[in-house]
């Protein structure tokens, strides 16, 4: 059915690929909030995505890969932004913690602030990369092809920006044990 | 005792799912928009880079997010024929909170180049396309590309109205991929161009007519593909013919038409021939009607040819 969509969509249906988009939106939402770690940024990165995808996409050879492709074009989005924006001052959005989940409950002992500030702290391309592997899953092969650089790359950003959720991580944890013991 | 929790654990907490769902004024702007996005067919006018190795087909891709199309198609409603500049694109008001934040930004075509935008109404001169063309336009007309050797002009974000006047061109050989290929000896003049596109094989035309645009005289004729021609292009949507090459070797694109009927006006400005290319739906009445529409446009052209 999607793959029909896809194809009716590359031919100019505008209204095949809002019922597209739709289905997804939230789910792509979701991607650029994560990224962006902002819910005004997020909603223009994917309005600008969204738009990007419906001009290109009869440049997708296959509508089978459209859930990747898509994605693809939103977390590029997002990396732009990211860019963009960076010396803008921003309202930072506290990332959005549901009641059920408390601070302290996040891996058992990690402080979600602590976690937000390191992921802020990452250039946005680790930014995407960690969303694309720890939320969507991906491989870090799918995560070169989404973002168009080497394979070696992203391994070696993958490495990088978990060694610096590490290091933030050990730091917090290090000065929770100092401030006990004082 | 301080335990060092797994990273990737943490992370998968991180962003675990909220229950968030986006706006719906967010989809709601981007039915506007696409509404007026021009729409880019498997690139049809661009010029194409062929896949050569993984790197340039990574900088294509890269190249791809930045191209604002350049080929207008008519995808209203079949049997519209309210195709001309006079028709002016409605935009709805919106009452979503970003609309006017996220009106869409106007990029260049191609990734690295110039070009002016939006136009102001009355008279406009390229900036680096050569020779140099100046002419007068109304509101809401764009340029979304302005090089050295395309020039490019869209009727605002209306599908279907646009112009491209092409330069430093070469007549080319079609091979298997539609990659740039020119034919061995093969000139470059007006009477050229128009033997060439007359007697293809996988074309049939008009009867070339004699023209005058901006004091320079040259040959126009509509085509489109025969029904008999079977080879294609990657990603065309039928037969496709190979129009033109960049002269330059080293340019490796290459221009073809599959479904749409097309207008070209080859011109001899001092000596350089400058191909006036324009193209519809397959149905021919949109391209007479866009013919028609575009020649106040096209009567106010001037050509300044370097020294």
């Amino acid at each position: 059915m999607d793959r029909e969509l896809v194809v009716a969509a590359q031919r100019g249906d505008q209204v095949a690929f809002m019922d597209l988009v739709r289905a997804r939106v939230d789910r792509l939402f979701a991607i650029a909030r994560r990224i962006l770690r902002d819910v005004d940024r997020a909603e223009d990165a994917l309005q600008d995505a969204l738009v990007i995808a419906w001009r290109d996409l009869p440049d997708l050879r296959d509508p089978d890969r459209f859930d990747f492709w898509i994605q693809r074009v939103l977390a590029n989005m997002c990396i732009e932004h990211a860019r963009r924006d960076r010396r803008r001052y921003t309202k930072l959005e506290v990332f959005n913690l549901n009641d059920h989940v408390a601070r302290d409950e996040l891996a058992g002992v990690v402080d979600r602030d602590v976690v937000d500030r390191a992921f802020r702290r990452l250039r946005p391309e680790e930014r995407a990369i960690l969303v694309l592997r720890h939320y969507l899953g991906y491989e870090p092969a799918d995560i070169a092809e989404a973002l168009g650089v080497s394979g070696g790359t992203i391994r070696s950003r993958l490495h990088h920006a978990h060694r610096a959720m590490r290091a933030a991580i050990d730091a917090d944890a290090r000065a929770a044990v100092g401030g006990s013991s004082a | 005792m301080n335990r060092s929790p797994d990273v990737e654990l943490v992370l998968r907490d991180y962003f675990a799912e909220d229950g968030l769902t986006a706006p719906d004024y967010v989809l709601d702007v981007v039915e506007q928009r696409i509404g007026r996005q021009p729409r880019r067919r498997a690139w049809r006018l661009s010029w194409r880079l062929h896949p050569m190795n993984r790197s340039l087909t990574y900088a294509a891709a890269a190249a791809a997010v930045l191209v604002v199309a350049v080929v207008g198609y008519n995808l209203l409603p079949r049997g519209s024929s309210n195709v001309g500049p006079g028709a002016s694109p409605t935009v709805a008001a919106t009452s979503a909170p970003t609309a006017a934040a996220t009106a869409p930004a106007i990029t260049c075509a191609e990734a690295g180049a110039v070009c002016a935008g939006p136009l102001t109404a009355g008279a406009n001169s390229s900036l680096n396309f050569q020779p140099t063309l100046t002419f007068t336009v109304p509101d809401g007309w764009t340029n979304p590309l302005d090089t050295n050797r395309k020039y490019t002009l869209h009727y605002n974000f209306t599908r279907g109205h646009f112009l491209q006047l092409i330069t430093q061109i070469a007549i080319p050989e079609q091979t298997t991929d539609c990659s740039r290929a020119s034919k061995p000896g093969a000139g470059n003049t007006v009477a050229d161009w128009v033997g060439f596109l007359t007697t293809h094989p996988g074309l049939v035309t008009t009867t070339p007519t004699a023209i005058t645009i901006g004091g320079y005289a040259g040959m126009q004729l509509d085509l489109h593909v025969a029904s008999t021609w079977t080879a294609r292009c990657p990603n065309s949507l039928g037969p496709a013919v190979v129009l033109m090459v960049p002269a330059a070797a080293d340019n490796k694109g290459s221009s073809w038409i599959d479904d749409q009927q097309t207008t070209m006006r080859i011109l001899d400005v001092a000596g350089e021939t400058v191909i006036i290319y324009m193209e519809s739906s397959s149905n021919p009445a949109d391209l007479a009607a866009l013919n028609a529409s575009f020649k106040p446009i096209f009567d106010t052209f001037r050509f300044s040819p370097a020294n």
